[in-house]
């Protein structure tokens, strides 16, 4: 099956999301479609500002983790600071079993993201940029168990064999561990996650349809209470 | 004031505003709003959303219906504080085919409960993931041969204008003595070619060459 769960934000406010940590908003200001977008402020303190995404629902309808071998995303990314030193990285992306890492991307002080996959210890096997500061880029990533694909606004940046070392049931956005504290912000929108390979695009967004019109109703009670009609004019 | 507008805000009201469904069977469900697609769009996948809480004991369901088909959650008590949960579907219960437009234009989105009472929905709407497949540009699968074969050029010993379509290259094969090649009637030549040689000149910007040769020479002359 492909996509497995999707959120724009659009409900104005992070219920999409499994869990979330740290300094994490939803406004307009930070919307890529739609009305609203999420904003993660990475803190430059020694503590950590991420959502937690979803791969399905469980069966009460809520967002929820569920591990596979296939983990692939796609996002609506906006940088507006980067970490403030050259040469230290910040977790932009962590792709893991639990928090057991499979696949991160990293974003750097110079504005490289770096792609690793396999241990956190490996090295980065591709990498795109220096980005723009301010421009939406959509960022897809398919880590699959014997290979990956990453693609940015559409084009592939790197493909090929490496494994992850595992299943795979979380991922989070932003910077998830505190490592060298150098902190960046972030806008995402328009996330989705899918259990194979299938990639969207970049002109994937979310749309919001609100309710405008009567269906049908028994039983459930308004409030507050409409108001008596005003009574009918003397003749 | 209509029901719908009950659950219609975003972000939603809380408790200022809300349906509360009183007893097991109430059932509620409301429309929304058509979907504006951009040409070539296409509808991936929808998921009804429900924002609700529990005032009391109760237990129910958020459910999305086309027509006469439901798809929802398991029954179950949701907590006291206000949560928003989906119906996920990649596919319309009406007929297990990727939702089309008119589908979702159709949709209703609420709740039923199950058991007891209490359950305030405060918010219902729909949310629908977009992509536009990419534009494959058609491709022939043979590009076509775009060779001309001109009258030979019989020199007079002067220059003869030959005029080269846009785009085109000129091929240029003097039989018997070599040929001068200018851009400019009566310039210097810039470029002669042997006898019984053959040489391609493009692509052409639209202009003329001038060639001379010793009269009589025969010039075979082609576009491609």
């Amino acid at each position: 099956m492909p996509v497995q769960w999707f959120a724009g934000f659009e409900t104005g406010d992070t219920n999409e999301l499994v869990a979330l940590g740290g300094s994490v908003g939803v406004g307009v200001a930070y919307k890529r479609s739609g009305n609203y977008g999420c904003r993660i402020i990475a803190p430059q303190s020694s503590g950590t500002a991420y959502i937690t995404l979803a791969n399905g629902f469980d069966a009460n309808g809520n967002p929820t983790t569920v591990s596979r071998t296939a983990y692939t995303l796609g996002f609506g990314m906006r940088l507006a600071t980067l970490p403030m030193v050259q040469g230290v990285w910040e977790y932009l992306l962590y792709v893991a079993y639990s928090t057991t890492h499979r696949a991160s991307l990293r974003l750097d002080g110079d504005g490289v993201i770096r792609l690793h996959v396999g241990a956190s210890g490996s090295p980065y096997i591709a990498s795109f940029g220096p980005v723009e500061l301010g421009r939406w880029y959509f960022c897809e990533l398919a880590v699959l168990f014997d290979r990956y694909i990453w693609r940015m606004d559409g084009p592939v940046v790197a493909q090929g064999l490496a494994s992850p070392g595992g299943s795979m049931n979380s991922a989070y956005l932003g910077k998830r561990f505190n490592l060298a504290s150098q902190g960046y912000t972030l806008d995402a929108d328009d996330i989705y996650t899918c259990d194979d390979g299938m990639f969207y695009g970049p002109t994937t967004r979310v749309a919001r349809l609100n309710a405008n019109a009567n269906g049908t109703q028994i039983g459930w009670a308004p409030y507050p209470p409409d108001p008596e009609p005003p009574p009918a004019p003397e003749p | 004031m209509e029901y719908w507008e009950y659950v219609a805000q975003v972000p939603h009201d809380g408790d200022y505003s809300y349906l509360e469904g009183t007893y097991p069977g109430a059932a509620f469900n409301v429309g929304v709003a058509d979907v504006a697609l951009a040409p070539g769009e296409r509808i991936v996948a929808v998921a009804g959303a429900l924002c609700w809480r529990n005032n009391s004991g109760g237990s129910g369901r958020a459910v999305l219906r086309v027509g006469a088909a439901e798809q929802g959650t398991a029954n179950f008590a949701p907590s006291g504080v206000y949560d928003t949960i989906f119906v996920f579907t990649l596919k319309s219960p009406a007929t297990g085919k990727p939702w089309t437009k008119a589908e979702v234009d159709a949709v209703l989105v609420g709740a039923v409960v199950y058991s007891g009472s209490g359950l305030r929905a405060t918010q219902a709407g729909l949310h629908v993931l977009l992509h536009t497949p990419p534009v494959v540009p058609l491709q022939p699968k043979e590009w076509p041969m775009n060779f001309k074969a001109l009258e030979p050029l019989t020199a007079t010993g002067s220059d003869q204008a030959v005029e080269v379509p846009r785009g085109a290259t000129l091929v240029v094969h003097p039989l018997a003595a070599s040929v001068e090649v200018r851009d400019v009637a009566g310039g210097t030549a810039k470029l002669t070619i042997p006898a019984d040689s053959m040489v391609m000149l493009g692509p052409s910007y639209g202009q003329t060459v001038y060639l001379r040769a010793t009269a009589g020479t025969v010039i075979e002359l082609g576009l491609t």
